[in-house]
Protein backbone atom coordinates (compact mmCIF):
# COMPACT_ATOMS: atom_id res chain seq x y z
CA UNK A 1 0.00 0.00 0.00
CA UNK A 2 1.38 3.29 -0.73
CA UNK A 3 2.13 5.83 2.24
CA UNK A 4 0.12 8.82 1.98
CA UNK A 5 0.56 12.58 4.06
CA UNK A 6 -1.97 15.00 3.42
CA UNK A 7 -2.97 18.36 5.00
CA UNK A 8 -5.26 20.84 4.03
CA UNK A 9 -3.07 23.47 4.55
CA UNK A 10 0.10 21.92 3.36
CA UNK A 11 0.20 23.83 0.18
CA UNK A 12 0.38 27.00 2.22
CA UNK A 13 3.20 25.68 3.74
CA UNK A 14 6.74 24.56 3.36
CA UNK A 15 6.56 21.91 5.99
CA UNK A 16 6.15 19.24 3.95
CA UNK A 17 9.66 19.69 1.97
CA UNK A 18 11.81 18.10 4.88
CA UNK A 19 11.44 14.83 3.15
CA UNK A 20 10.88 13.70 -0.52
CA UNK A 21 7.95 11.76 -2.38
CA UNK A 22 7.23 10.13 -5.53
CA UNK A 23 4.52 11.38 -6.53
CA UNK A 24 2.24 14.47 -5.32
CA UNK A 25 -1.34 14.95 -6.21
CA UNK A 26 -2.78 18.66 -7.31
CA UNK A 27 -5.54 20.53 -8.10
CA UNK A 28 -3.89 22.83 -9.94
CA UNK A 29 -6.43 25.80 -9.27
CA UNK A 30 -5.38 26.02 -5.85
CA UNK A 31 -2.18 27.70 -7.32
CA UNK A 32 -4.31 30.71 -7.64
CA UNK A 33 -5.64 30.38 -3.89
CA UNK A 34 -1.56 30.66 -3.13
CA UNK A 35 0.50 33.46 -2.29
CA UNK A 36 4.06 32.48 -3.93
CA UNK A 37 2.90 29.80 -6.32
CA UNK A 38 6.41 29.90 -8.14
CA UNK A 39 7.55 28.96 -4.72
CA UNK A 40 5.50 26.11 -4.36
CA UNK A 41 6.57 24.95 -7.71
CA UNK A 42 10.21 24.58 -7.23
CA UNK A 43 9.56 22.67 -3.96
CA UNK A 44 7.68 20.65 -5.90
CA UNK A 45 10.55 20.30 -8.20
CA UNK A 46 12.97 19.38 -5.86
CA UNK A 47 11.13 17.73 -3.74
CA UNK A 48 8.32 14.99 -6.00
CA UNK A 49 9.45 12.75 -8.55
CA UNK A 50 5.92 12.84 -10.37
CA UNK A 51 3.14 15.16 -10.37
CA UNK A 52 -0.68 14.60 -11.14
CA UNK A 53 -2.54 17.66 -11.91
CA UNK A 54 -6.54 16.83 -11.99
CA UNK A 55 -10.06 18.80 -12.10
CA UNK A 56 -13.31 17.84 -11.06
CA UNK A 57 -15.15 20.97 -13.14
CA UNK A 58 -13.55 19.76 -16.51
CA UNK A 59 -11.02 22.46 -16.52
CA UNK A 60 -8.46 21.15 -18.76
CA UNK A 61 -5.20 21.14 -16.27
CA UNK A 62 -2.84 21.46 -19.18
CA UNK A 63 -4.12 25.66 -18.91
CA UNK A 64 -1.23 25.31 -16.23
CA UNK A 65 1.42 23.84 -17.46
CA UNK A 66 2.63 27.37 -18.08
CA UNK A 67 3.87 26.84 -14.23
CA UNK A 68 5.61 23.62 -14.98
CA UNK A 69 8.04 24.17 -17.69
CA UNK A 70 10.77 21.73 -16.40
CA UNK A 71 8.87 18.80 -16.40
CA UNK A 72 7.95 16.27 -18.86
CA UNK A 73 3.73 15.07 -19.83
CA UNK A 74 3.74 11.35 -19.95
CA UNK A 75 0.25 10.80 -19.24
CA UNK A 76 -2.80 12.72 -20.21
CA UNK A 77 -6.93 12.86 -20.47
CA UNK A 78 -8.87 15.86 -20.73
CA UNK A 79 -8.93 16.68 -16.65
CA UNK A 80 -6.22 14.61 -15.77
CA UNK A 81 -2.14 15.32 -16.41
CA UNK A 82 0.86 12.96 -14.55
CA UNK A 83 4.17 15.21 -15.37
CA UNK A 84 7.37 13.76 -14.17
CA UNK A 85 10.50 16.26 -13.20
CA UNK A 86 13.43 16.18 -16.06
CA UNK B 1 -38.26 -21.58 25.02
CA UNK B 2 -41.27 -21.99 28.07
CA UNK B 3 -43.73 -19.94 26.19
CA UNK B 4 -47.06 -18.86 28.19
CA UNK B 5 -50.26 -18.75 26.41
CA UNK B 6 -50.87 -14.91 26.09
CA UNK B 7 -49.45 -12.12 23.43
CA UNK B 8 -49.68 -8.82 23.49
CA UNK B 9 -51.23 -6.59 20.75
CA UNK B 10 -48.42 -5.46 17.69
CA UNK B 11 -46.55 -2.59 19.37
CA UNK B 12 -42.84 -1.06 18.64
CA UNK B 13 -41.34 2.10 20.84
CA UNK B 14 -37.34 3.32 19.50
CA UNK B 15 -35.47 5.20 21.30
CA UNK B 16 -32.09 7.02 20.59
CA UNK B 17 -28.81 6.63 22.57
CA UNK B 18 -28.42 10.38 22.27
CA UNK B 19 -29.59 13.19 19.66
CA UNK B 20 -26.47 12.88 17.07
CA UNK B 21 -27.05 9.23 16.56
CA UNK B 22 -30.72 10.18 15.36
CA UNK B 23 -29.89 13.22 13.29
CA UNK B 24 -27.49 11.00 11.25
CA UNK B 25 -29.08 7.80 11.42
CA UNK B 26 -32.84 7.88 11.43
CA UNK B 27 -32.62 9.45 7.73
CA UNK B 28 -30.39 6.84 6.72
CA UNK B 29 -32.57 4.18 8.26
CA UNK B 30 -35.60 5.36 6.61
CA UNK B 31 -33.37 5.39 2.97
CA UNK B 32 -32.28 1.88 3.64
CA UNK B 33 -36.07 0.45 4.59
CA UNK B 34 -37.10 2.83 1.33
CA UNK B 35 -34.51 1.18 -1.00
CA UNK B 36 -35.41 -2.30 0.58
CA UNK B 37 -38.76 -2.29 -1.08
CA UNK B 38 -36.76 -1.06 -4.68
CA UNK B 39 -34.36 -4.22 -4.10
CA UNK B 40 -37.01 -6.68 -3.32
CA UNK B 41 -38.64 -6.01 -6.94
CA UNK B 42 -35.61 -6.47 -8.64
CA UNK B 43 -35.66 -10.07 -7.71
CA UNK B 44 -37.89 -12.72 -9.51
CA UNK B 45 -40.90 -12.47 -6.81
CA UNK B 46 -41.65 -10.56 -3.86
CA UNK B 47 -44.60 -9.64 -1.46
CA UNK B 48 -45.37 -6.12 -0.20
CA UNK B 49 -47.97 -4.30 1.41
CA UNK B 50 -49.62 -2.05 -0.69
CA UNK B 51 -52.29 0.31 0.84
CA UNK B 52 -55.48 0.59 -1.24
CA UNK B 53 -54.89 3.84 -2.61
CA UNK B 54 -51.34 3.15 -3.88
CA UNK B 55 -52.05 -0.51 -5.76
CA UNK B 56 -52.88 1.15 -8.82
CA UNK B 57 -50.04 3.29 -9.00
CA UNK B 58 -47.89 0.17 -7.65
CA UNK B 59 -49.43 -1.78 -10.63
CA UNK B 60 -48.41 0.95 -13.15
CA UNK B 61 -44.73 0.59 -11.59
CA UNK B 62 -44.55 -3.41 -12.10
CA UNK B 63 -45.88 -3.12 -15.49
CA UNK B 64 -42.42 -1.27 -16.37
CA UNK B 65 -40.76 -3.68 -14.37
CA UNK B 66 -42.37 -6.40 -17.08
CA UNK B 67 -44.42 -7.50 -13.30
CA UNK B 68 -47.86 -7.92 -12.59
CA UNK B 69 -49.32 -6.70 -8.84
CA UNK B 70 -50.98 -9.91 -7.65
CA UNK B 71 -52.93 -9.92 -3.86
CA UNK B 72 -52.91 -12.46 -2.12
CA UNK B 73 -54.31 -11.66 1.35
CA UNK B 74 -56.05 -8.53 3.15
CA UNK B 75 -54.14 -7.55 6.53
CA UNK B 76 -55.01 -4.67 8.73
CA UNK B 77 -53.24 -1.54 8.41
CA UNK B 78 -50.23 -1.57 11.10
CA UNK B 79 -49.03 1.65 12.66
CA UNK B 80 -45.09 0.20 12.36
CA UNK B 81 -43.41 -1.20 9.44
CA UNK B 82 -42.48 -4.95 10.83
CA UNK B 83 -44.81 -6.74 12.41
CA UNK B 84 -44.80 -9.72 14.20
CA UNK B 85 -48.42 -10.75 13.86
CA UNK B 86 -50.84 -10.21 10.92
CA UNK B 87 -52.90 -7.45 11.88
CA UNK B 88 -57.09 -7.94 12.28
CA UNK B 89 -58.54 -6.12 9.59
CA UNK B 90 -60.60 -3.45 11.63
CA UNK B 91 -63.57 -1.27 10.18
CA UNK B 92 -62.78 -2.84 6.74
CA UNK B 93 -59.58 -0.85 6.77
CA UNK B 94 -56.87 -3.06 5.05
CA UNK B 95 -54.12 -3.14 2.96
CA UNK B 96 -53.03 -5.74 0.00
CA UNK B 97 -50.43 -8.29 0.67
CA UNK B 98 -49.61 -8.46 -3.13
CA UNK B 99 -46.94 -10.68 -4.85
CA UNK B 100 -45.25 -8.84 -7.20
CA UNK B 101 -44.63 -11.42 -9.83
CA UNK B 102 -43.64 -12.40 -13.68
CA UNK B 103 -46.80 -12.66 -15.79
CA UNK B 104 -46.25 -16.35 -16.61
CA UNK B 105 -46.14 -17.75 -13.08
CA UNK B 106 -49.68 -16.32 -12.20
CA UNK B 107 -50.85 -19.86 -12.28
CA UNK B 108 -48.58 -20.87 -9.82
CA UNK B 109 -49.17 -18.47 -7.27
CA UNK B 110 -53.18 -18.92 -7.70
CA UNK B 111 -52.83 -22.82 -7.09
CA UNK B 112 -50.62 -22.25 -3.96
CA UNK B 113 -51.91 -23.90 -1.05
CA UNK B 114 -49.71 -22.78 1.73
CA UNK B 115 -46.58 -20.79 2.47
CA UNK B 116 -44.04 -23.99 1.36
CA UNK B 117 -45.18 -23.41 -2.31
CA UNK B 118 -45.05 -19.80 -1.53
CA UNK B 119 -41.77 -19.46 -0.10
CA UNK B 120 -40.39 -21.85 -3.09
CA UNK B 121 -42.45 -19.42 -5.67
CA UNK B 122 -40.05 -16.44 -3.85
CA UNK B 123 -36.90 -18.24 -4.10
CA UNK B 124 -36.75 -18.68 -0.52
CA UNK B 125 -33.90 -21.39 0.82
CA UNK B 126 -35.47 -25.08 1.55
CA UNK B 127 -33.83 -25.29 5.04
CA UNK B 128 -35.57 -21.93 5.86
CA UNK B 129 -38.76 -22.82 4.40
CA UNK B 130 -38.98 -25.71 6.50
CA UNK B 131 -37.79 -23.97 9.70
CA UNK B 132 -40.30 -21.52 9.18
CA UNK B 133 -43.27 -24.10 8.67
CA UNK B 134 -42.66 -25.76 11.52
CA UNK B 135 -42.13 -23.01 13.95
CA UNK B 136 -44.33 -20.42 12.62
CA UNK B 137 -47.20 -22.65 11.43
CA UNK B 138 -47.32 -25.12 13.35
CA UNK B 139 -45.71 -24.21 16.39
CA UNK B 140 -46.88 -20.53 16.28
CA UNK B 141 -43.98 -18.63 17.21
CA UNK B 142 -44.73 -14.91 16.30
CA UNK B 143 -40.65 -14.10 16.92
CA UNK B 144 -38.54 -16.79 15.10
CA UNK B 145 -35.37 -15.15 16.85
CA UNK B 146 -34.90 -17.70 19.44
CA UNK B 147 -35.89 -20.49 17.66
CA UNK B 148 -32.70 -19.79 15.05
CA UNK B 149 -30.69 -20.58 18.19
CA UNK B 150 -33.00 -23.14 19.96
CA UNK B 151 -30.56 -26.08 20.28
CA UNK B 152 -28.11 -24.02 22.81
CA UNK B 153 -28.70 -25.65 25.99
CA UNK B 154 -28.61 -22.06 28.04
CA UNK B 155 -31.33 -18.72 28.11
CA UNK B 156 -28.56 -16.43 26.98
CA UNK B 157 -26.62 -17.60 23.94
CA UNK B 158 -23.97 -15.21 22.86
CA UNK B 159 -22.89 -15.20 18.94
CA UNK B 160 -19.39 -14.68 17.23
CA UNK B 161 -19.08 -14.77 13.60
CA UNK B 162 -22.21 -13.88 12.27
CA UNK B 163 -21.65 -12.15 8.90
CA UNK B 164 -24.11 -8.62 8.57
CA UNK B 165 -25.25 -11.00 5.51
CA UNK B 166 -26.51 -13.20 8.21
CA UNK B 167 -27.90 -10.73 10.75
CA UNK B 168 -31.78 -10.43 10.46
CA UNK B 169 -32.18 -8.98 14.63
CA UNK B 170 -33.15 -4.83 12.66
CA UNK B 171 -35.78 -6.41 10.68
CA UNK B 172 -38.33 -4.09 12.73
CA UNK B 173 -36.57 -1.35 11.33
CA UNK B 174 -36.81 -2.75 7.70
CA UNK B 175 -32.81 -3.44 7.92
CA UNK B 176 -32.44 -6.54 6.63
CA UNK B 177 -30.21 -8.19 3.98
CA UNK B 178 -32.74 -10.82 2.81
CA UNK B 179 -36.60 -11.06 2.55
CA UNK B 180 -37.37 -14.46 4.58
CA UNK B 181 -36.68 -15.28 8.28
CA UNK B 182 -33.50 -17.35 8.06
CA UNK B 183 -33.10 -21.10 9.91
CA UNK B 184 -30.06 -19.80 11.48
CA UNK B 185 -26.79 -17.09 12.05
CA UNK B 186 -24.95 -18.99 9.59
CA UNK B 187 -26.90 -20.27 7.43
CA UNK B 188 -25.16 -20.35 3.68
CA UNK B 189 -28.21 -20.53 1.29
CA UNK B 190 -29.34 -16.96 3.43
CA UNK B 191 -25.61 -15.47 2.84
CA UNK B 192 -25.95 -16.37 -0.62
CA UNK B 193 -29.13 -14.38 -1.21
CA UNK B 194 -28.41 -12.06 0.76
CA UNK B 195 -25.40 -10.98 -1.39
CA UNK B 196 -27.28 -10.99 -4.49
CA UNK B 197 -29.71 -8.83 -3.20
CA UNK B 198 -27.03 -6.33 -1.86
CA UNK B 199 -25.68 -6.68 -5.75
CA UNK B 200 -29.23 -6.37 -7.24
CA UNK B 201 -28.99 -3.26 -5.60
CA UNK B 202 -26.34 -1.88 -7.76
CA UNK B 203 -25.14 1.65 -8.07
CA UNK B 204 -29.08 3.31 -7.68
CA UNK B 205 -28.55 2.04 -4.00
CA UNK B 206 -25.02 1.92 -3.00
CA UNK B 207 -25.14 4.73 0.32
CA UNK B 208 -27.71 2.76 1.48
CA UNK B 209 -26.08 -1.11 1.16
CA UNK B 210 -23.37 0.71 2.39
CA UNK B 211 -24.80 2.06 5.81
CA UNK B 212 -27.05 -1.30 5.93
CA UNK B 213 -24.07 -3.77 6.24
CA UNK B 214 -22.57 -1.06 8.66
CA UNK B 215 -25.63 -1.15 10.98
CA UNK B 216 -25.93 -5.01 10.87
CA UNK B 217 -21.87 -5.46 11.48
CA UNK B 218 -22.15 -4.08 15.07
CA UNK B 219 -22.55 -5.46 18.10
CA UNK B 220 -26.69 -6.65 18.93
CA UNK B 221 -28.66 -7.84 21.85
CA UNK B 222 -32.35 -9.37 20.87
CA UNK B 223 -33.98 -10.03 24.54
CA UNK B 224 -37.14 -11.43 25.21
CA UNK B 225 -39.38 -11.51 28.71
CA UNK B 226 -43.26 -11.53 29.53
CA UNK B 227 -44.04 -11.21 25.93
CA UNK B 228 -41.66 -7.78 25.30
CA UNK B 229 -38.77 -8.17 23.37
CA UNK B 230 -36.55 -5.45 23.03
CA UNK B 231 -33.06 -5.39 20.43
CA UNK B 232 -30.27 -2.83 22.16
CA UNK B 233 -27.35 -1.22 19.84
CA UNK B 234 -25.08 1.20 20.54
CA UNK B 235 -27.02 3.45 18.48
CA UNK B 236 -30.91 2.49 19.55
CA UNK B 237 -32.89 0.40 21.41
CA UNK B 238 -36.18 -0.52 20.46
CA UNK B 239 -39.11 -3.00 22.20
CA UNK B 240 -42.17 -4.72 20.28
CA UNK B 241 -43.94 -7.78 20.87
CA UNK B 242 -42.69 -11.04 21.30
CA UNK B 243 -43.81 -14.65 22.18
CA UNK B 244 -44.87 -14.30 25.71
CA UNK B 245 -41.79 -16.14 28.37
CA UNK B 246 -41.79 -16.29 31.97
CA UNK B 247 -38.03 -16.54 31.67
CA UNK B 248 -35.89 -14.06 29.60
CA UNK B 249 -34.12 -15.20 26.37
CA UNK B 250 -31.17 -13.62 25.39
CA UNK B 251 -29.57 -13.64 21.93
CA UNK B 252 -26.24 -11.24 21.40
CA UNK B 253 -24.23 -11.14 18.46
CA UNK B 254 -20.67 -9.90 19.40
CA UNK B 255 -18.54 -7.87 17.45
CA UNK B 256 -15.02 -5.47 17.48
CA UNK B 257 -17.18 -3.13 14.84
CA UNK B 258 -18.20 0.22 16.01
CA UNK B 259 -19.91 3.07 14.30
CA UNK B 260 -18.14 6.40 14.35
CA UNK B 261 -20.51 9.34 14.38
CA UNK B 262 -17.78 11.75 13.32
CA UNK B 263 -16.76 9.62 10.49
CA UNK B 264 -20.42 8.43 9.95
CA UNK B 265 -20.69 12.19 8.88
CA UNK B 266 -20.75 12.95 4.83
CA UNK B 267 -17.39 12.68 3.77
CA UNK B 268 -18.22 13.98 0.19
CA UNK B 269 -19.91 17.51 0.93
CA UNK B 270 -16.68 19.10 2.19
CA UNK B 271 -14.95 18.09 -0.95
CA UNK B 272 -17.09 19.81 -2.93
CA UNK B 273 -19.01 16.46 -3.92
CA UNK B 274 -22.85 16.14 -4.36
CA UNK B 275 -23.10 12.72 -2.95
CA UNK B 276 -20.81 9.78 -2.29
CA UNK B 277 -21.59 8.03 -5.49
CA UNK B 278 -19.94 11.17 -7.30
CA UNK B 279 -17.21 11.22 -5.16
CA UNK B 280 -16.36 7.75 -5.73
CA UNK B 281 -16.64 7.96 -9.42
CA UNK B 282 -14.21 11.14 -9.68
CA UNK B 283 -11.47 9.34 -7.18
CA UNK B 284 -12.25 6.00 -9.08
CA UNK B 285 -11.25 7.47 -12.24
CA UNK B 286 -8.05 9.16 -10.55
CA UNK B 287 -6.93 5.73 -9.61
CA UNK B 288 -7.47 4.15 -13.01
CA UNK B 289 -5.55 6.97 -14.65
CA UNK B 290 -2.42 6.55 -12.00
CA UNK B 291 -2.62 2.65 -12.76
CA UNK B 292 0.52 1.35 -13.40
CA UNK B 293 2.66 4.40 -12.66
CA UNK B 294 2.49 3.68 -8.39
CA UNK B 295 4.12 1.24 -6.39
CA UNK B 296 3.54 -0.08 -3.04
CA UNK B 297 5.97 1.59 -1.09
CA UNK B 298 5.44 4.59 -2.94
CA UNK B 299 5.95 7.88 -0.97
CA UNK B 300 2.53 10.52 -1.96
CA UNK B 301 1.28 13.87 -0.80
CA UNK B 302 -2.31 14.98 -1.51
CA UNK B 303 -1.64 18.92 -1.75
CA UNK B 304 -5.09 20.89 -0.54
CA UNK B 305 -6.33 17.85 -0.25
CA UNK B 306 -10.16 18.71 1.50
CA UNK B 307 -10.46 16.13 3.76
CA UNK B 308 -7.82 13.67 2.37
CA UNK B 309 -10.95 10.88 0.73
CA UNK B 310 -8.81 10.56 -2.62
CA UNK B 311 -5.45 9.92 -0.58
CA UNK B 312 -7.42 7.20 1.46
CA UNK B 313 -8.90 5.79 -1.80
CA UNK B 314 -5.94 5.99 -3.40
CA UNK B 315 -4.33 4.08 -0.45
CA UNK B 316 -7.32 1.34 -0.29
CA UNK B 317 -7.30 0.83 -3.69
CA UNK B 318 -3.74 -0.96 -3.67
CA UNK B 319 -5.28 -4.41 -5.76
CA UNK B 320 -5.88 -2.13 -8.98
CA UNK B 321 -2.30 -0.15 -8.57
CA UNK B 322 0.78 -3.45 -10.06
CA UNK B 323 3.92 -3.39 -8.14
Amino acid sequence: MPKGEFHTMSIFSNYYWRKNYDLALLMPGRLNENSNPHLLIENLHSHVKRILLYTYDGTDPALYFKHFYDWTLVKSSPTMCLLERN
Amino acid sequence: MNRLDFSLPNFFRMQWANDESRKIWEPRIAKISSAWQEIELAKGAAIQFISIDNLIDYAKKLSKMGKIAFPVAKSGISSSGYVSKSEPVKNNQFEYRVAAISPEDIHKWANAKDDREIGELLGYPQCCIDFFDKYWNQDKYIDLTWPMVIDTPSNEVILQDVLPENNILLRWLGVRPVSHLPCSFYCAATREIAKDNIEAAGFGFKEEMKWMMELLSIPVNWSAIHGIGEVKTSLFRFCFNTDATGDKYSVSIVSDKKIDLEKGKDIWTDNGFSSLLAMDKAHGEIIQFLNGYIKDDDEVIDLGCGNGQLLLSLMQHKSIIPN
